[in-house]
């Protein structure tokens, strides 16, 4: 077993996760290398702290001071509700007249364009005659 | 589950205050130290521990009585915990741990005979806990969950709704890791 091999198996060796064998040949070198078992009593006493996390207690008034907070984000949330809904009540009837007159005016000017266009295009290609405006509307 | 508790429980389902405050003076330490062993800061712990209350009295209506409450109450604290972990990555980083570095090189095979013994192993749960943080965040989870929760994995599957398989797969990936990052601090 060399180093490399020791140092990749520290871990199992803790935990005593290998076989017998693995365990015997491991405790064999570290007997013997003084850098593996150097870096192998470190990661053991790094490695037993696990588990050994002191317990911390709550603070004082814990539980009311979650109600509490549950209570603030309740009253902000309604605060923003209510705001939003005398913004949309206050401003809905107007903002729905300029819609509706924006819509109207944007229809009106769109036909009118249109026609523009038409007479134009017929008056630029000569086709307008008095033939062909009859025919236009009588054919 | 005991009587006391369903009564709680349903007290909560029929937004009693009171019985919520009841059922968070039972759990408030446990809730507590589950955060605190993912974020390493008291304060932290107990910010997230609120959170993970009022989690718990907005969604206490998806509780199913088949399943312990403490499983529960781990899977929303695990949870809020690592968000909290994923939202603060930059201050986890520079503030919570700040070992000396100059305090690996004296570690030697008398050091902890000296008075300074307590102060080495302070640095060495710091190590520790920088090691187990730097993990990617599954490997980190299960970890926390067996080594410092004593979960076995078949709980930890409950927790997290992963198979056992997966869990145990997690938990030799994160040790070989971790001993990966503890050889490079030591050597």
């Amino acid at each position: 077993m060399d180093c490399k091999y020791i140092q990749n198996n520290l871990v199992q060796y803790t935990e005593n996760e290998l076989s017998v064998d693995k365990i015997d040949g491991i405790k064999e070198h570290l007997d013997s290398c003084k850098e593996c078992s150097d870096l192998f009593r470190e990661i053991s006493l790094t490695y037993d702290i696990l588990g050994d996390k002191e317990e911390i207690e709550p603070k004082a008034f814990f539980a009311e001071s979650v109600l509490s907070k549950m209570l603030r984000e309740e009253e902000l949330q309604l605060t923003e509700s209510s705001v939003f809904d005398n913004l949309f009540s206050k401003y809905f009837k107007e903002i729905a007249y300029s819609a509706l007159t924006f819509i109207v005016l944007l229809t009106i000017v769109f036909y009118l364009s249109e026609g523009t266009f038409i007479f134009s295009s017929l008056s630029d290609s000569d086709f307008l005659t008095s033939d062909n405006i009859s025919s236009l509307f009588f054919e | 589950m005991p009587k006391e508790e369903i009564e709680i429980i349903s007290g909560i389902l029929n937004n009693d205050k009171e019985a919520f405050k009841r059922f968070i003076e039972q759990h408030q330490k446990f809730v507590i130290n589950v955060c605190y062993k993912f974020v390493n800061n008291a304060d932290d712990a107990n910010d997230i521990a609120q959170e993970v209350f009022i989690e718990v009295f907005r969604t206490i209506n998806k509780f199913r009585n088949e399943s312990k409450i403490s499983t529960w109450l781990y899977r929303i604290s695990v949870n809020r915990s690592i968000n909290f972990l994923r939202d603060n990555k930059k201050y986890r980083e520079t503030e919570r741990y700040s070992v000396d570095p100059g305090i690996i090189s004296n570690f030697s095979s008398d050091s902890d005979n000296t008075a300074d013994a307590g102060y080495i192993n302070k640095e060495r749960k710091l190590i520790l806990d920088k090691a187990i943080d730097s993990l990617p965040e599954k490997q980190k989870t299960v970890f926390i969950l067996n080594k410092n929760e004593a979960l076995s994995s078949k709980e930890i599957s409950e927790v997290l709704g992963l198979s056992v398989k997966s869990v145990e797969s997690l938990i030799a990936r994160a040790k070989t890791n971790l001993q990966k990052i503890l050889i490079e601090y030591y050597k």
